[in-house]
């Protein structure tokens, strides 16, 4: 999946925050695969709500 | 709110979400900014080839499905009043197949052209919410109201967009989302048309 230039920091941060919980060193390496995978929905979860800027 | 005696034209919210047809559905989604190939070729795919649903929007400010209610003593038959593809057709609860060309096992409530289609009683719940309730088809000459609409949730083809659909039985069926609940919908009724010709 293709990501949008603002989305690299978000798409990065989800990646390190739950590697930084989940991962230890006797998880085979597919695990990053997941949790890009994982990742790649939240984008697609977080390109569904519209943002608003307030009307003053 | 009284229980409405003639026929009217109203919306149907599920939880502040309008009832929609699945090609409304679509048509909100292809409007959505940064689509991927499949997310588009499935919106248009459902848009083509399963747009006659009846659905809740994923949005609370999605153009709600205009409904003709037309009553016949007190039972009413349903009919798409908002101008577009499915303009004029009944609104029952059938058998149809599924994605896999599979009939399936419960009804649901879909565009259809045939003549008799399932007829509701609006039970009134409190001012503004209704409970529809099923009432048999006109031809077994069954009057009996039975139950409620219930509402079932099944994974779509894309991993992040289920389909909800809305059936008069409660079987619990092997690929949905959690079990079939009954609903109450609110209602905002638009006008009331000034004759009662049911192709208004």
């Amino acid at each position: 999946m293709d990501l949008y230039e603002d989305e690299v920091a978000l798409w990065s941060d989800f990646v390190a925050k739950t590697l930084t919980k989940t991962f230890t060193l006797t998880m085979p390496p597919e695990i990053l695969k997941i949790i890009a995978d994982l990742a790649d929905k939240f984008i697609l979860e977080r390109r569904k709500r519209e943002v608003v800027s307030e009307d003053k | 709110m009284e229980s409405p005696k003639k026929s009217f034209k109203a919306n149907l919210f599920y939880k502040g979400k309008p009832l929609v047809l699945n090609y409304q559905l679509m048509e909100a989604r292809l409007k959505r900014k940064r689509l991927t190939p499949a997310q588009r070729a499935e919106y248009n795919r459902q848009l083509q080839n399963e747009g006659g649903f009846l659905t809740v929007a994923d949005r609370e400010d999605t153009e709600p499905l205009l409904i003709n209610f037309h009553s016949e003593e007190e039972r009413y038959t349903l009919r798409v009043a908002t101008p577009g593809m499915f303009l004029g057709k009944l609104l029952s609860m059938e058998n149809i197949r599924d994605g896999q060309g599979q009939q399936t096992f419960e009804k649901q409530w879909v565009v259809v052209d045939r003549t008799e289609p399932t007829r509701f009683f609006l039970e009134s719940v409190s001012p503004g919410t209704v409970r529809m309730l099923n009432v048999a088809k006109k031809a077994s000459s069954d009057n009996e109201i039975k139950g409620p609409i219930y509402l079932y949730e099944q994974p779509g083809r894309l991993e992040l967009d289920n389909q909800r659909y809305f059936s008069q039985t409660r079987i619990e069926g092997q690929h949905l989302l959690h079990d079939p609940f009954g609903v109450n919908f609110d209602i905002q009724v638009k006008d009331v048309p000034l004759s009662n010709d049911p192709s208004d």
